[in-house]
């Protein structure tokens, strides 16, 4: 392929800012070997980031032909044999109570883990609740005033399972949307997850939940005896540089354009860089042993966009990306890097080379980044729809900034009373008080989004930085 | 009140920049001589027709003792003289004023900061180490480098730029020993002459090619392979010699051979040249002395090298270093040439930090004395092509390469202690310099 087709194919293949939205298109699904324990069976706990990969992996383990093909293509055999039922998903509807539904609950005096009980009751024994009870209070008070029949029939459930060998999952999701304020939310988080401690004592029905960190590290949703016991078991969806890339291999090697897709998969075999292995000869998956092999990536990589970031700094073109896409706890969101390369694609025709040509021209790949700041804009005011009153006073700040400074934008702009005024599907984090500016910073620490220096001054990672308008200082004037 | 050093210059180009109109609409040059004074030099073919005797008093007003004495405007032919400051290698353009005016600051010590680079097109691949102060194991690191590039098979030539106090012969030649009885003229194992000594030569015309071979050797250090480490020490090791003489000697300005005047560096990059010629090595060493000084002027700016920045993370070593970026930062043009260059390394990192913290505060902490070389982001026109960093970014010049230091390197002395030179422990100590000299010379002969 030369460096003109394999923009096209980027183009094609990676996903645009328009949209955030996960794709659930089959050849999209990667697997980052750190992500087997979050979809093995066992694990109650799944934590990740804004679009780590929550709802995607929810939904295809729920989806039975996506669930099958993981299974197979990723070696999890206990995938072919189970059922998923949704336990919360705020972007569907099911068999859960709604946001509003358990506002209500809880205002009545209910019990949390009582309703997440009756929840999970219904999903592993559909029939064992009399269908007359159609109202959450009153299915939630059946189960409670049989609780001896109906822990009898989950154990012979359960035997039941064991003995054909089938176990059934209930899934979590959206848990962040459980309520409108920060409190209610903890409240109810700390329900679901007593409740899936009681339920780990069962073999074959089991119970995870997919949780942001910062509601996981709430002291107060462990405040439970032997919360640690589930906590422990947390697994955290992380994104490794060398993951980013996996993900990017398999958008290409599985793109719209099936023609450009296969010559691409023989671009790769041409190197001896990669193998392919087809799953049913229409998807490629990127092989077990190329995915640790950090080494023949990158060389691959480098054939695309070159060794080096150009100057004398240099810079490698391979930890560059990822490294100025992550946030101030080192995260970066896999769309937030495809999009930076698609664009960084579309980019470089129109750039001259100094030297040998590239797919991909340095310059384009840095400019790369404020579109990936861009979306991960969307991905943040579609999970923290606040956000954006937060960012929006800091235009025009040059970093790193003095706190005041910071605060006193906050202050003019009345940002806090906005933030408490405005109603949201999704709850500001305690962190903020009603009283004082400053308490958003502690927030957006604690979200990764801004770092504080050890002197008190403030930064933002370029990740947010770009999007919001904010300057780095320098004493050197830019020439016209 | 009293008119100090500091708000002089600065408020007599704020005031210009109000009243141009002025002064002639040709050449200038604002000088400011030896003792901070300053005055107005005018190339002479324009009439100022405005600038009167009251413009006199007012600049006695704005400068104080700092007004120099006599005519504050001073008009100059081209062939009296004027050129010689117009175009002086360290005059440079101000912000705000008239494209067709100049700085002129004229320094004692230091001053080839601001020149323009002096190193001929075809050189081999130079690496200045460098530490504002001493003691922060430059030139350990630096004898390490010159073993790690000999494994690979390099010949490697290391040459001691800390003429005051050498040191650098000591760690990579053999111990220096009493006078031998047999009648010996020279230490066992050491060049006759050193690089102080080029200088006072050169200063007689002879610097010539026998010299400098008498200059170069190589290092017992043994590396298996074809790799070689050459030693060029400050002093050679001639037993009756009197450094002191030759040292007060080397920092002379010279005409050279055709007449025409040299500095320092201009000096120092011959002698660099003539080495590099001589022994034909892969990759250069220079171990620059500490401190803002002559030498270190010319190492980091004028001989296009990458530069290692040694420090410790304290107050006084940031202070320093923006003091230095500060005053080149005076050059827009000398940062935009340099500053792709530096590399800051951190060489007395305990071993047993939590690496991740240590790196952040390291950084944080260097990141203030870096921000003058990094460009001013504007609001209207955002471009990636900048070179700017915020605070904790991975590939920025101000994030330190650590050399996570061990006990075994606590006195160097690696003809001695060999331990020093096991693979093992080097890489544990030196893996993150190492590997980034590594990718510094693979650029380099890439490019």
């Amino acid at each position: 392929m030369n460096p003109s087709e394999i923009r096209n194919l980027f183009e094609i293949a990676l996903p645009e800012v328009a949209h955030a939205e996960t794709t659930l298109e089959l050849g999209h699904i990667y697997m980052p070997s750190g992500h087997y324990k979050a979809i093995a069976l066992d694990r109650p706990l799944v934590v990740g980031d804004r679009g780590a990969g929550k709802s995607f992996w929810l939904k295809s383990l729920v989806d039975r032909r996506r669930r099958d093909l993981i299974g197979h293509v990723f070696g999890l055999p206990s995938l072919l044999s189970c059922e998923v039922i949704t336990g919360f998903d705020p972007s569907a509807t099911g068999n859960y109570p709604d946001p509003r539904e358990l506002a209500t609950l809880i205002q009545s005096g209910t019990e949390p883990s009582d309703i997440w009980h009756t929840v999970i009751v219904q999903a592993f024994l559909p029939a064992i609740i009399p269908p007359e009870l159609d109202a959450w209070p009153d299915k939630i008070n059946w189960v409670n005033t049989q609780s001896g029949a109906v822990a009898k029939q989950l154990r012979d459930k359960n035997a039941a399972l064991v003995d054909e060998g089938k176990i059934l999952l209930i899934a979590f999701d959206g848990l962040d949307r459980l309520a409108n304020t920060w409190k209610s939310t903890i409240v109810l988080m700390r329900g679901l997850l007593q409740t899936q401690l009681d339920f780990s004592k069962y073999t074959n029905l089991r119970t995870k939940a997919f949780i942001r960190p910062d509601l996981l590290d709430d002291p107060e949703v462990r405040r439970f005896p032997d919360a640690s016991k589930l906590v422990s078991l947390a697994v955290k969806l992380k994104w490794d540089a060398i993951d980013l890339y996996g993900l990017m291999w398999q958008y290409l090697a599985n793109s719209s354009d099936i023609t450009a897709s296969a010559s691409f998969r023989r671009f790769c075999e041409d190197f001896g860089l990669f193998k392919w292995s087809p799953s049913d000869g229409t998807l490629f998956f990127l092989s077990e042993e190329i995915k640790h092999d950090e080494s023949r990536q990158q060389a691959l990589f480098h054939k695309i966009a070159g060794k080096t970031m150009g100057g004398k700094t240099g810079g490698n073109t391979w930890t560059w990306l990822p490294n100025h896409l992550s946030d101030a706890h080192g995260y970066t969101s896999p769309r937030s890097f495809l999009v930076a390369l698609r664009s960084a694609a579309i980019d470089s025709r129109k750039r001259k080379f100094v030297g040998p040509e590239y797919a991909l021209h340095t310059s384009s790949i840095k400019e790369g980044v404020s579109s990936a700041s861009e979306i991960r804009r969307h991905e943040l005011e579609e999970n923290l729809p606040w956000i954006k009153d937060i960012f929006e006073p800091l235009k025009g700040l040059a970093l790193p900034s003095r706190r005041q400074d910071v605060v006193s934008r906050w202050r003019k702009a009345k940002t806090l009373d906005t933030l408490l005024s405005t109603s949201s599907s999704v709850p500001l984090p305690e962190k903020i008080s009603e009283t004082e500016p400053g308490s958003i910073l502690l927030a957006l620490q604690e979200l990764g989004l801004c770092r504080m220096l050890d002197d008190g001054r403030v930064d933002f990672p370029d990740i947010v930085r770009v999007n919001a308008g904010m300057t780095r200082k320098g004493g050197v004037p830019v020439r016209r | 009140m009293t008119i100090r050093f500091d708000p002089a210059l600065g408020a007599l180009t704020q005031w210009l920049t109000t009243h141009t109109d002025l002064l002639p609409q040709g050449d200038l040059v604002i000088v400011r001589d030896l003792r901070g004074q300053i005055r107005l030099i005018a190339e002479s073919s324009m009439e100022s027709v405005s600038w009167h005797a009251a413009h006199e008093d007012e600049m006695t007003e704005l400068l104080g003792s700092y007004k120099a004495g006599g005519q504050f405007l001073i008009r100059l032919g081209r062939d009296q003289g004027f050129d010689s400051f117009f175009n002086a290698p360290d005059a440079y353009h101000c912000d705000g004023l008239p494209e067709n005016w100049r700085v002129l600051d004229r320094l004692i010590t230091g001053r080839e900061w601001l020149y323009p680079p002096n190193a001929p097109k075809n050189h081999p691949p130079r690496f200045v180490f460098y530490g504002l102060k001493g003691g922060v194991g430059r030139s350990t690191a630096l004898s390490m480098a010159a073993w790690h590039l000999a494994r690979q098979g390099k010949k490697v030539l290391v040459i001691d730029l800390d003429l005051e106090s050498p040191g650098l012969g000591n760690m990579l030649l053999p111990v220096r020993q009493d006078l031998s009885e047999e009648g010996d003229t020279a230490l066992p194992g050491w060049p006759d002459f050193g690089l102080t000594d080029w200088f006072v030569e050169d200063a007689v015309g002879q610097a010539d090619a026998e010299l400098v071979r008498a200059m170069i050797q190589p290092s017992p250090i043994n590396v298996a392979g074809r790799g070689e480490i050459f030693v060029v020490p400050a002093a050679g090791g001639l037993y009756a010699q009197d450094y002191v003489s030759k040292l007060s000697r080397v920092y002379a300005d010279l005409p050279n051979r055709e007449g025409i005047p040299e500095v320092f560096g201009d000096r120092l990059a011959r002698a660099i040249t003539q080495l590099e010629e001589q022994v034909k090595p892969d990759v250069v060493l220079l171990d620059s002395r500490a401190g803002i000084h002559h030498i270190s002027a010319v190492a980091l700016t004028r001989l296009n090298a990458f530069s290692y920045l040694f420090a410790s993370d304290s107050e006084q070593t940031w202070a320093g270093y923006k003091a230095l970026f500060s005053h080149w930062a005076i050059k827009p043009e000398t940062i935009r040439r340099v500053r792709e260059s530096l590399r800051l390394v951190s060489a007395l990192t305990p071993a047993a930090e939590d690496k991740k913290a240590f790196r952040d505060f390291f950084g944080e902490h260097a990141f203030d004395a870096f921000i003058p070389l990094y460009d001013r982001e504007s609001n209207e026109e955002p471009s990636a092509d900048l070179f700017s960093f915020g605070p904790f970014q991975e590939d920025a010049p101000h994030r330190p390469i650590c050399i996570w230091h061990d006990r075994v390197y606590g006195s160097f002395a690696p003809l001695k202690h060999t331990l020093q030179l096991d693979a093992d422990n080097a890489k544990q100590a030196f893996h993150e310099l190492f590997s980034r000299i590594d990718s510094d010379l693979q650029q380099e002969t890439a490019a």
